[in-house]
């Protein structure tokens, strides 16, 4: 059987990064040249996912603030409400006030926003394994308070996803549902023009798709559930609530062996959940052959 | 018996001097400007006519986490981890056994009894709380480190309660994450229990804040071997006189849970948000603690800001103060 390692969602900043952002707060630096550091602090983890041989990996958004706020800030109709727990964690984040869903605002160059470091959203990379990163439509719409026709506006998050899609032209995106998700037909036309990786909560649910339909991996904690939906089965198995650094992951995933060739291996949550220190020599336990 | 005690939930902002050089003081200089500080801030809240002083508002603590886990055996700091946008907090890796290398809070007893104050609460960190905020890389589940934070503050209780002589002491046990995953109310509840079994001569306080739900503590209340439940109300209540007090609704589950308790328990009311300059007027805050008096008897009812007051300058937060004890005086002449 093949591992497929993959990280996905926000990296913990450097100790660099974060003194800078205190600064830029502060007003002592300059919106430039926190971006400058953004970009260098990029460049430094991508050199750091090629040295631990991952396969695939998101962009280390290190610019959001938390995994709703840069698309928050970025859609007409759309506030930020006051803090949420995230989850049953000791994080937090802004809670997303939806009255409607209207048009998608610049996000490819460096722009000044309210209440979050600088814009461009994402720090590419020229290489296959690098992976844009969005939050699923389905945990948006839980983690938001929303003011307005539930429907209408998950149509309309769908539609500014795929317009994001289009503006970036995205080849490889990896869509993060950290909640219970009813709906997946929602990314169907997504799953079209992208190589979709879908990573979910939980290993049940109303699993639904059109006919033929197939996204290309889907993750959760039991990948036998979601198998047949998708060409390359995913189990979250490098935990990102412990701060142990050698994790058995073959171990973990060795039993799913006689059923699949090839299988992802992920992350169970964003790496910033972990200290800098700690993720830094964890995304060396992503390869159990290792 | 003195109805309505005016208390303090724990910090407030500390002087600059302080602040400025905590982490970088020499052990002599540090003593010297946390015992100034304490100082300076036990004169602020006598001056607002605050009856219960706490601690002075924790000056010699950094925060609520840090403070007692770098004080154990058994548990080490990478480094810090968000808490919200650039916001961190250093957050503790239990990798074997814990136990207490040194007291947490000695200082501030030995210096109250030096200066003999008395009227004070000492807040500490509830075992829960500091198990939820941990990675637990040893143990074998979140009931057994619960558990096992509830023995090492047992072993400080003691110790503070020895240190303080005979007069009752009072504990504040404080669980912010109380009921943040609502089917471990269970592990709440003996953490809690252990932190203070077979502790005799002290009054126990919870101060729980920004739940949800605290009708999941209520559930528990009967069985917690705790005197004083001081919860914040204020910050999610209107700020204008006369509505229906929307914020307040669980006082009257409160009561229920008063009725069914074979003990006698008390509210600490939070009437002043932590959270925004806005001072509420006397009239506002007579207003709420009014509402709460529809259902508790008055010595049954404590008043205090919903949380540490440290989030608002020291200005905002003595004037905060001063407006809850004025407020409590003109309760009082109407009673």
């Amino acid at each position: 059987m093949e591992l497929i390692s993959l990280l996905y969602g926000i990296y913990p900043r450097s100790e660099n990064l974060r003194k800078a952002y205190s600064k830029w707060e502060k007003g002592l630096l300059s919106s430039m040249e926190v971006s400058s550091i953004i970009n260098e602090e990029s460049l430094h983890y991508y050199d750091m996912m090629r040295e631990a041989a991952l396969n695939y990996f998101t962009d280390p958004l290190f610019n959001w603030y938390d995994i709703l706020r840069p698309l928050a800030l970025s859609i007409e109709g759309v506030k930020l409400g006051p803090l949420a727990r995230y989850k049953a964690t000791n994080t937090f984040y802004r809670e997303p006030e939806i009255e409607r869903i209207g048009k998608l605002g610049e996000i490819e160059r460096f722009k000044e926003v309210e209440e979050n470091p600088p814009f461009p959203i994402y720090h590419e990379y020229a290489s296959d394994s690098y992976l844009h990163f969005l939050p699923g439509i389905n945990s948006f719409l839980k983690m938001s308070k929303v003011k307005g026709d539930v429907k209408e506006i998950k149509l309309g998050l769908k539609n500014t996803y795929e317009e994001i899609v289009r503006r970036i032209k995205i080849k490889n995106l990896l869509i993060y549902e950290p909640f219970n998700a009813d709906d997946f037909r929602v990314y169907e036309d997504i799953n079209k023009s992208t190589t979709l990786f879908l990573v979910i909560n939980g290993s049940e649910g109303n699993f639904e798709l059109g006919n033929g339909s197939r996204f290309f991996s889907i993750i959760g904690d039991d990948p036998y559930a979601y198998s047949r939906y998708c060409e390359v089965p995913g189990v979250k198995v490098v935990d990102a609530q412990s701060t142990k650094i050698n994790e058995d992951v073959l171990g973990k995933v060795k039993h799913y062996s006689d059923d699949f060739d090839r299988i992802i291996v992920a992350n169970t949550e964003s790496f910033d959940f972990l200290p800098r220190v700690i993720a830094d020599k964890k995304i060396f336990s992503f390869r159990g052959d290792e | 018996m003195e109805y309505l005690i005016t208390q303090e939930i724990g910090s407030f902002r500390k002087p600059t001097y302080l602040s400025s050089k905590f982490r970088s003081f020499k052990r002599d200089e540090f003593e010297n400007a946390a015992r100034r500080a304490t100082t300076e801030t036990v004169d602020l809240f006598r001056k607002s006519g605050l009856i219960n002083i706490g601690v002075g508002g924790e000056m010699y603590r950094w925060e609520m986490y840090e403070h007692p886990v770098s004080r154990m055996n058994g548990i080490k700091i990478f480094g810090p981890v968000r808490s919200f946008d650039n916001r961190y907090y250093n957050k503790g890796s239990v990798f074997g056994d814990i136990s207490r290398k040194e007291p947490f809070h000695m200082e501030e007893i030995r210096l109250f009894k030096e200066l003999n104050l008395k009227n004070i609460k000492v807040p500490i960190t509830g075992p829960y709380t500091l198990m939820d905020w941990s990675f637990n890389d040893h143990y074998k589940d979140r009931a057994e480190l619960a558990l096992a934070f509830g023995k090492i503050i047992n072993q400080e209780i003691r110790e503070l309660k020895s240190a303080w002589g005979d007069e009752t002491l009072q504990i504040q046990i404080d669980e912010p994450a109380a009921t943040t995953h609502p089917e471990e109310m269970e592990i709440v509840l003996e953490s809690v229990n252990e932190s203070v079994e077979g502790v005799d001569g002290i009054e126990t306080h919870l101060h729980v804040c920004y739940s949800s739900d605290y009708g999941l503590l209520f559930d528990i209340i009967p069985s917690m071997k705790v005197s004083v439940f001081n919860l914040e109300f204020a910050n999610r209540d209107p700020i204008s006189k006369g509505e229906e007090r929307k914020g307040y609704a669980d006082v009257k589950r409160f009561k229920e849970t008063q009725e069914v308790t074979t003990r006698k328990i008390s509210l600490g009311l939070g009437v002043t948000d932590i959270h925004r300059d806005f001072l509420e007027p006397p009239e506002l805050i007579m207003d709420r603690i009014n509402y709460a008096l529809k259902f508790l008897e008055p010595d049954a009812l404590r008043i205090n800001p919903d949380c540490g007051l440290r989030t608002r300058s020291r200005e905002v937060g003595f004037e905060k103060l001063k407006n809850m004890n004025t407020a409590r005086e003109q309760v009082l002449k109407g009673l």
